[in-house]
């Protein structure tokens, strides 16, 4: 008896919740709102898609990424190589500028640190 | 972080934890990679959005759905995404149709019908069947 209930709770380790899964459908939803004009309105429906979209979108990346860090025998994933997966996946439009973001963020984060200094 | 700010972001603890479902248990990731991906993800939101708002106004609807969503994505090249998509819009769908029929079917339709179309008293029907004679005199 007490084997199945422990069993029973391992099963539900295992399980990944839906609040893990998924970003938030407030925050999505606030986000495609701002692309839409005033007037117009969004269906639970389309949120709820958008939703496993992202979620998708970021599952595909992270993974491409995180193979690129296992070849390398590296255990920390940065931006470079969230770019690099992006490329690789074909969203070339989007690596450039997100590289580009970043180079920013380090000059920032390093100017930042020489001021403190 | 003022409210523009907050309003485009979306929330980094949940980008994160969703990267970390991926990853092997000893992986890590680093909070500048966690940040390029909060932002890639506001722009992907963004662009799709953008594409299935240009479609609806161009058809003159103001409701964006979920086969707009699935449109855009086809449109802007994402097809491996389009048809996961569309076959969870179709088991979605299924779902809530699913929903509807559960909550009819457990609201109890004998006791609605008893509240909609309740007899009318006894003594009602009595009268009516049974009218009291008129008085005939006057």
């Amino acid at each position: 008896m007490e084997d199945s209930i422990g069993g029973s709770s391992s099963n539900d380790n295992n399980i990944i919740k839906e609040q893990d899964r998924l970003l938030p459908i407030a925050n999505v939803g606030r986000l495609m709102k701002q692309i839409l004009p005033q007037n117009a309105k969004i269906s639970k429906e389309a949120k709820e898609t958008m939703q496993e979209c992202v979620s998708e979108f970021i599952s595909f990346v992270t993974s491409e990424a995180s193979e690129k860090c296992r070849k390398e025998r590296r255990k920390t994933v940065n931006g470079d190589d969230i770019c690099w997966a992006l490329a690789t996946l074909g969203f070339d439009d989007y690596a450039e500028p997100m590289r580009r973001k970043s180079r920013t963020k380090i000059q920032e984060a390093s100017t930042n640190q020489n001021d403190l200094c | 972080m003022d409210q523009d700010v907050q309003d485009r972001a979306l929330p980094i603890a949940n980008v994160g934890r969703i990267m970390k479902q991926i990853l092997p248990p000893s992986a890590k990731i680093s909070k500048e990679g966690k940040q390029l991906m909060q932002e890639c993800v506001t722009e992907f939101i963004s662009f799709v959005t953008g594409e299935a708002s240009d479609k609806c106004h161009k058809e003159n609807r103001k409701t964006v759905n979920g086969d707009d969503i699935c449109w855009a994505l086809s449109s802007l090249g994402f097809d491996n995404y389009a048809e996961a998509i569309g076959r969870y819009l179709h088991i979605y769908r299924q779902g809530e149709r699913e929903k509807i029929n559960h909550t009819k079917k457990y609201e109890n339709p004998q006791n609605q019908t008893q509240i909609n179309r309740a007899p009318p008293p006894p003594l009602l029907l009595s009268r009516v069947e049974n009218p009291p004679p008129t008085n005939q005199s006057g």
